[in-house]
């Protein structure tokens, strides 16, 4: 019964959510929308949870001093700031002229921005150090990257004005990416659908139950 | 002779620098999928509410910024209603800050009536699947904290079903892909995206089937919509810096070919 009863209920909850997909009867789409709601509130408690649990285990590298405990530090400090100042500010804490939106503008929108545009940097060291061509088959993924990166920008038009127009790099890019870029991103597509189904089925009718960890084991065994 | 790769760094910042600071001219040309989107909004009729899901953060603000301002800019330019929402939690304060930049510029728009942010919800995939059943419901309160229901836009368009176009502006997951299979596949209405240049041959496959009406992938794409709509906006400044740094890349992919070679031979 232990493992019966959740098998239950994850039984009839995912086939309400997959009738539902198909039958918009308010029968089915209500219940249906009531277990929308109720795995956004799981999910928010989720966020609340991982909240305390980040607090715990970073105050307790602080307290005893471990390896990077000043980063940690700065890390719970921001954290209990941000919340502290969004719930001081009640509902509208992100709007224009709130503390909460000062973090966002001067704190939180710059680190991410810079962060991302170091990306850049590690492209080019990798153009240079990875896409050697070494083969027929490094050949022809520079030669399509080379097309891509040229054919998506105004400078690939520029350069390849003069030569007819199937010849041209943003004519060259778009078929690389409308024929072969989408037949494999396709099949792609496809298979990790059908293992989704086959997931998804393997899960509705109990044959994978992760999520009602295993009986069989000892007990204390499962984080083994 | 092994290049220290912070000489690279070096001339990457450069090129990417000196570009923004003089601009160049550039022939810009909009491809067919920048062309869609730009008309399946100018499609939407006049007063029709339009939902614009912002999932995206200052980490690709940079590609998705200057397309949700235009995006805004054609939407209330053409009298659309237009309903902001986003499943990314850093998204919702820069959706805020663009939609009230752009609407500044219509002094007839007011908010709540004419466009409203409704703000991050957590839940991605169940918000999206709550949004059928009324956006009210999936989003009980504004980014301002009021009650969904009391506003005049949301009381127009009660459910997905009742939104005239989806436009999705997104930089991963949930996003684009999520809500064609989500809302597009359940309410049946059209929808086009904006996405960043590395997930727009995510959606290729989307635009050909035809689920997708329209696609800007990154800030080309950004650029190509500017120009179409004659905004001078941000991207197309930025498509200078971009061009260089693309040309710098494949100079590096060639320049490490030839040196792997040389290599290959001494040895």
């Amino acid at each position: 019964m232990r493992r019966d009863g959740p098998l239950f209920v994850t039984f009839v909850a995912a086939l309400v959510s997959l009738v539902a997909f198909f039958v918009p009867h308010a029968l089915v789409s209500g219940p249906a929308d009531a277990l929308a709601g109720t795995a956004v509130v799981v999910l928010a408690c989720g966020f609340v949870l991982g909240g305390i649990q980040l607090v715990r285990v970073n105050l307790d590298a602080v307290v005893h001093r471990r390896e990077g405990w000043p980063y940690r530090l700065v890390l719970v400090v921001a954290l209990v700031a941000t919340v502290a100042a969004g719930f001081v500010e009640g509902p509208g804490f992100a709007t224009a002229g709130t503390r909460s939106r000062w973090i966002y503008d001067t704190v939180y929108a710059p680190l991410a921005a810079s962060i991302l545009a170091l990306l850049a940097f590690f492209v080019v060291a990798a153009a240079f150090r990875a896409l050697r061509v070494r083969s027929v088959a490094t050949a022809l993924l520079a030669g399509s990257a080379v097309m891509v990166l040229l054919g998506r920008v105004p400078l690939g038009a520029w350069l390849t004005a003069a030569l007819p127009a199937p010849l041209r790099l943003p004519s060259l890019a778009g078929w690389i990416l409308d024929v072969p870029q989408a037949a494999a991103r396709r099949a792609l597509l496809m298979s990790a659908a059908v293992g989704v189904i086959a997931a998804g089925f393997r899960i509705l009718v109990g044959i994978d139950r992760p999520h009602v960890g295993n009986d069989d084991l000892p007990p204390g065994s499962e984080g083994a | 002779m092994k290049l220290d790769r912070r000489w690279l760094y070096l001339v990457l910042a450069l090129l990417v620098a000196l570009p923004l600071l003089a601009p160049p001219r550039l022939p810009l040309a909009a491809s067919p999928p920048t062309r869609a989107y730009r008309d399946a909004i100018a499609r939407v009729p006049h007063g029709a509410t339009v939902l614009v899901a912002c999932d995206f953060d200052p980490a690709s603000a940079a590609e998705l910024a200057p397309m949700a301002r235009a995006t805004f800019h054609q939407l209330l330019a053409g009298g659309c209603h237009v309903v902001v929402v986003s499943l990314w939690s850093g998204g919702a304060p820069l959706a805020d800050r663009l939609l009230r930049e752009e609407a500044a510029a219509f002094p007839g728009a007011r908010d709540g009536v004419d466009y409203v942010n409704l703000g991050y919800q957590a839940g991605n995939e169940a918000v999206m699947a709550r949004l059928a059943g009324g956006i009210a419901t999936a989003f009980p309160a504004d980014h301002a904290g009021r009650p969904s229901r009391d506003l005049p836009i949301v009381a127009r368009a009660r459910t997905a079903r009742d939104v005239a176009l989806l436009v999705c502006l997104s930089a991963g997951w949930p996003g684009a892909r999520e809500w064609l299979q989500q809302v597009q596949g359940r309410a049946g209405i059209p929808v086009i995206a904006g996405v960043t240049g590395t997930s727009a041959p995510d959606l290729t496959p989307y635009l050909a089937s035809g689920q997708l009406r329209g696609l800007l992938g990154g800030m080309s794409g950004a650029a190509e919509y500017e120009q179409l709509l004659g905004v001078a906006g941000p991207a197309a400044r930025g498509m200078g810096a971009q061009s260089l740094a693309h040309a710098f890349v494949v100079l590096c992919i060639v320049g490490g070919s030839l040196a792997g070679l040389g290599r290959r031979r001494a040895a």
